[in-house]
C-alpha cells in the first residue's frame, strides 16, 4: 500500500509553496526594516481612519504585502458596507 | 591590460562560496584567459586548501599590503594551469589588517596583470565583506535554495545595489540544487528563488558529492572530470566571458529508469 | 633584570594570537591597548592568561591599557583578572588621564612614557627577513623560481633515516658570516598552538604540545616540538643555517630554515597509517633534509 501511495501521490505543493510564501514575507519585512508590531499598528490606524467615513466589514478586511521586483506594496482591502455621512 | 574584478559573495557562510570561487577561477583559466584569485577571508583562509596549494604559500595578501614583499612574490602559481594564480589570505591576522582603500589599490594593480581577478569574500556583511567588495566591478552572489541562505543573499544584494556606482552588475549562482527535491516540491525551485530575489541568473550548480572528493584532493571539480557540477561551473565561466550558454537541463539528470516508471504511472508527479 | 622575556600579547586582533618576542633585559608586557572597550579588554586578558598559566608563575609583568578610559571599579576588575593567575603588574601603562588617576588611587605603579613597541606578526624583522630581498625579483606568479621545494619526506623509510629531496635557497655568502652567535634564551611553552596563533621568539623554542595547521612558529634558533608539527615552522629566522627543526611527528605544511624553504609533498606520504617516529630537519648543502631520529 505504501508503495502504491508513493506511486500515485498527488503533487505535494505544501513545503515548496510554504517556504516561498514565508520567504517572500520575511524579505519584505527585511527590506523595509519593519519591526514585527509595526504593521499591525498601521493596520489598526488605517481601519480607524476608514471607519470614520464608512462602516466596513471587519471580518473580511484584508491587508497584504506584495512584492514587485525588489519593492514592496501594501495592499489593503476594505469591504465597505455603507457610507457614514 | 585591464582585467575585470569580480567578487564572489554570499552573506551566509557554508553555501559554497569558496568552492565556487575556486571552480570559477579554474574554469575561467581553462578558457585561456589569465586569472588571479584573491582570498579575502583573512584569518580563516581556505581557498589555498581547495586549490591544493596550501604547502606553497610563502607570503600572503597582508604581507603585500604591509609591503613586506612584492605582489608577484606572493602570487602562488597553480599546479596545473600556468595562467592561474592565487593570492592567499593571512591566517594569523584578522579582517582589520586590510582596509577598503588598500584593497582598491591592490585590485587595480592585479587588473593590470590579469584578465580576471576573482575575489573570494568572507561570510558576513561586516568589514571583511566591505573590503572584498571595495575593489570589485562585478559581483556573483552565491546562495542555496534554503530560506536562511536566500534571506542572507537578499541582504547582500541590497548592499550591492547601494554600490551601484562601483558594481556594474551582480548575478546569482544557485548552488546545491537537488532536482529530485524540487520535483517533489520539497524545495524551492530555481524560478522561485529568482522571483523572490529579483536578480539575474548566472548559473545553477546541482548538489554533487564529487565536490567533497575534489576538495579532499585539492583539485577543483571544474578542472578535473566531467561531472555535472564541473560542467555547471564551466558554463558559468563561459557566461562570465559573455557567451550565451543555455542552462543545463536539470531534469535530464533525473531520468533514471525508476523515474520513467513513475512518470508512466503518474505524469502529474513527474 | 630578574627576567629576560618580553612577551607581547597582540590583543588588538580579535583572534586569539600570541606573539612572543624575547628581548633580554626588557620586561614582560601584556598589551590590551588595542582594545576599544573594557569588555573587549577583559575578554582578551582572560583568554590570554588562560593560555599558559604556568608560564606566568613568578614572573614580573607590565600591563599596557592604551587609551582605555577606565574608572576605579573598572581598573580593579582588570587587576583582579591578573591577580587570579598570580600576576601583580610591575608597572601599568595608560594614556587616559582618568585611568591614570584610578591606578594612582589604588597605589599601582604607573609606567612612564610609552611601553615597549614591537612589530606584531611572525616576521618580526621586516627588512632583515631573509626572503624579502632574496626573492625580490622572482618572475610573475613567481613561486616557480623561488626555492619552494618539495620535501618528499620518507618515501622509503629505512633505518638509516629518510632523505628529503629538497632544493634550497642557498645564501651566497659563507655560513660563517651568516651565523650569528648562538641565541641566548630558550622559550618553553606548554600548550597546543591552534590555527591563527603565532609564536615568534629570538632564541630556541621548545613547545610541549602540537602545532596545528594554520599556526606558525618562528625562532632565531632551533624549534623543538614535543608533539606533532603540522603548521608552519621557521627556524634560524635571522639567517642561522645551523638551526634545526625537530618534532615527534614532523608533518608540517612548510618548514623554513634560514633561507631555505621546503614544503610538504603534494601527495601525502604513502604510509600514513604507519607510525613515523621523531624526525629532525636541518640544512645540508643549502637544502633542507629530514632525517629520522632512530635509536639504532
Amino acid at each position: 500500500m505504501q508503495v502504491l501511495n508513493w506511486f500515485f501521490q498527488r503533487k505535494n505543493e505544501s513545503v515548496r509553496t510554504k517556504a516561498k510564501d514565508r520567504m517572500r514575507l520575511m524579505l519584505i519585512h527585511d527590506r523595509l526594516e519593519l519591526p514585527a508590531d509595526r504593521l499591525s499598528s498601521l493596520e489598526e490606524e488605517l481601519i480607524a481612519v476608514v471607519s470614520r467615513y464608512f462602516d466596513i466589514d471587519r471580518e473580511t478586511t484584508r491587508f497584504d504585502l506584495q512584492q514587485y521586483e525588489r519593492r514592496a506594496a501594501l495592499i489593503a482591502n476594505f469591504p465597505l458596507l455603507r457610507s457614514k455621512c | 591590460m585591464s582585467g575585470r574584478v569580480i567578487v564572489i559573495t554570499s552573506g551566509k557562510g557554508g553555501v559554497g562560496k569558496t568552492t565556487a570561487s575556486a571552480n570559477i577561477g579554474v574554469a575561467l583559466a581553462q578558457t585561456g584567459v589569465s586569472v588571479a584569485m584573491v582570498d579575502m577571508d583573512i584569518g580563516l583562509r581556505n581557498l589555498d586548501i581547495l586549490m591544493g596549494l596550501e604547502n606553497r604559500v610563502v607570503y600572503n595578501l597582508v604581507d603585500v599590503i604591509e609591503e613586506r614583499c612584492k605582489l608577484r612574490q606572493a602570487l602562488v602559481k597553480d599546479k596545473r594551469l600556468p595562467n592561474l594564480c592565487l593570492l592567499p589570505a593571512a591566517q594569523t591576522r584578522d579582517k582589520t589588517a586590510v582596509n577598503a582603500d588598500q584593497m582598491k589599490t591592490l585590485c587595480n594593480e592585479l587588473k593590470t596583470l590579469f584578465d580576471y581577478v576573482i575575489v573570494d569574500s568572507p561570510a558576513g556583511i561586516e568589514s571583511g565583506f566591505q573590503n572584498a567588495v571595495a575593489g570589485a566591478e562585478e559581483a556573483v552572489v552565491i546562495t542555496t535554495p534554503e530560506m536562511s541562505a536566500v534571506r542572507d543573499a537578499d541582504r547582500i544584494i541590497g548592499l550591492l545595489e547601494a554600490r551601484k556606482d562601483e558594481i556594474s552588475q551582480y548575478r546569482l549562482v544557485l548552488n546545491r540544487i537537488r532536482p529530485s527535491m524540487v520535483k517533489t516540491n520539497d524545495m524551492m525551485s530555481v524560478d522561485d528563488v529568482l522571483e523572490i530575489l529579483s536578480i539575474k541568473l548566472l548559473g545553477v550548480v546541482p548538489e554533487d558529492e564529487g565536490i567533497i572528493v575534489s576538495t579532499n584532493k585539492g583539485e577543483p571539480i571544474a578542472g578535473t572530470d566531467n561531472t555535472r557540477s564541473g560542467l555547471a561551473f564551466r558554463n558559468i565561466a563561459r557566461r562570465l566571458r559573455g557567451e550565451d550558454v543555455p542552462l543545463m537541463d536539470l531534469d535530464e539528470l533525473n531520468q533514471g529508469w525508476l523515474n520513467k516508471v513513475v512518470k508512466f504511472f503518474n505524469p502529474a508527479r513527474a | 633584570m630578574p627576567y629576560s622575556y618580553t612577551l607581547r600579547i597582540a590583543t588588538r586582533f580579535q583572534m586569539s594570537k600570541i606573539a612572543i618576542i624575547s628581548q633580554p633585559d626588557q620586561g614582560v608586557l601584556i598589551d590590551v591597548g588595542g582594545c576599544s572597550t573594557l569588555q573587549e579588554a577583559t575578554q582578551h586578558l582572560t583568554s590570554t592568561l588562560q593560555i599558559s598559566s604556568e608560564f606566568w608563575a613568578g614572573m614580573n609583568v607590565d600591563l599596557n591599557l592604551g587609551a582605555l578610559p577606565l574608572n576605579h571599579n573598572e581598573v580593579s576588575q582588570i587587576l583582579a583578572i591578573a591577580a587570579e593567575v598570580g600576576i601583580k603588574p610591575h608597572q601599568v601603562f595608560a594614556e587616559s588621564e582618568q585611568t591614570r588617576a584610578a591606578l594612582h588611587a589604588q597605589n599601582v605603579p604607573l609606567g612612564q612614557g610609552k611601553p615597549m613597541n614591537f612589530s606584531v606578526g611572525p616576521f618580526v624583522c621586516d627588512s632583515s627577513h631573509p626572503h624579502a630581498d632574496k626573492t625580490a625579483d622572482a618572475s610573475a606568479c613567481g613561486q616557480e623560481n623561488q626555492s619552494v621545494a618539495e620535501a618528499c619526506t620518507s618515501e622509503s623509510e629505512d633505518a638509516s633515516g629518510s632523505e628529503a629531496a629538497t632544493t634550497g635557497d642557498v645564501p651566497a655568502e659563507p655560513p660563517a658570516k651568516a651565523a650569528p652567535p648562538p641565541p641566548p634564551a630558550v622559550l618553553y611553552l606548554r600548550q597546543t598552538l591552534r590555527s591563527g596563533q603565532t609564536v615568534s621568539h629570538k632564541g630556541h623554542l621548545v613547545i610541549v604540545g602540537d602545532v596545528n595547521p594554520g599556526a606558525e612558529v618562528v625562532a632565531d634558533g632551533d624549534i623543538t616540538v614535543w608533539g606533532a608539527l603540522r603548521g608552519i615552522a621557521h627556524a634560524g629566522m635571522n639567517g642561522n643555517t645551523q638551526a634545526e627543526i625537530r618534532a615527534l611527528r614532523l608533518e608540517p605544511i612548510q618548514i623554513r630554515i634560514a633561507h631555505a624553504i621546503a614544503r610538504s609533498p603534494d601527495r601525502p606520504r604513502k604510509s600514513t597509517q604507519q607510525r613515523i617516529g621523531p624526525e629532525t630537519a636541518r640544512v645540508v648543502n643549502g637544502s633542507i633534509r629530514i632525517t629520522a631520529n632512530n635509536p639504532d
